[in-house]
């Protein structure tokens, strides 16, 4: 399924744009290159920060979630050792749900076909 | 261009200096997610706000304490302990949840709560701090 856009480009942009191939065809590639790009950042900023609550807690966010939920002595030493884990807890899950909808959106992106370019 | 998500940290923003001294403030806001992390001094205790806005869950943590020792703490992140009061035997079915609750000293209590907010929290600290005091 394609959707239609309309853009403007600045017309010495639009042509430079003629020089890498027909419009149609190079601005979809160039959108999907633009989309897999940003949705890699976003992948990686939000894997940075769950390595570091992971690293903290020595452990992933669903075990840790599991624990505190699940085991009473973890949740009694944990209260001990680290009193404000609740701060880091709500980061960590954000985090975690941000590293799953940013896996989903690249792999949507990667599998979104691509125009054919004729060789650069 | 697509908006930043609005989490509602302006007024939180706008009341933290003038509630709290020497306040660390820090702030991570995009079109999906919201970050604010409080910091400072309120008379002889320290505060603690942190606040995760995304586009399902607003998630809280706001403690109150004396050096390093917790005076009270409102959170929503499900422990054991706030599953148990909320769903009984049942509690291991809602591990996912959000369960707001709150933290009495050195988290040796526990009571659920209606969900708070960080202007609420900080509004409310003198009251807090007088029904720490009237219980001892």
């Amino acid at each position: 399924m394609t959707s239609r856009l309309t853009i403007s480009l600045q017309d010495n942009m639009y042509e430079l744009v003629q020089t890498f191939g027909e419009p149609a065809t190079v601005v979809p590639t160039a959108v999907r290159r633009y989309v897999v790009d940003r949705s890699l950042q976003r992948l990686e900023a939000a894997e940075a920060n769950v390595t570091v609550y992971a690293q903290r807690y020595a452990m992933d966010y669903e075990t840790f979630n599991r624990r505190v939920t699940l085991d009473e002595e973890y949740l009694d030493r944990l209260n001990q050792e680290h009193p404000l884990w609740e701060a880091d807890a709500i980061e960590w899950a954000h985090w975690t749900e941000e590293v799953n909808l940013w896996r989903k959106r690249l792999t949507q992106a990667l599998q979104t076909s691509s125009p054919e370019l004729p060789p650069a | 261009m697509a908006q930043a998500l609005d989490a509602g940290f302006a007024d939180i923003i706008a009341r933290a200096p003038a509630r709290l001294t020497q306040v660390d403030l820090a702030e991570d806001v995009e079109t999906e997610r919201a970050i604010l992390a409080i910091d400072g001094l309120y008379g002889p205790y320290r505060v603690v706000v942190k606040e995760v806005v995304g586009s399902e869950h607003r998630r809280y943590a706001y403690y109150l304490l004396q050096g390093e020792r917790i005076l009270l703490g409102f959170d929503n992140h499900a422990d054991r302990a706030a599953l148990r009061l909320k769903y009984g035997d049942t509690f291991s079915a809602h591990i996912s949840e959000l369960v707001s609750h709150r933290h009495g000293p050195d988290k040796s209590s526990i009571t659920l709560t209606e969900p708070w907010d960080a202007v609420r929290f900080l509004e409310d600290l003198d009251d807090l701090i007088a029904s720490l005091v009237s219980v001892g």
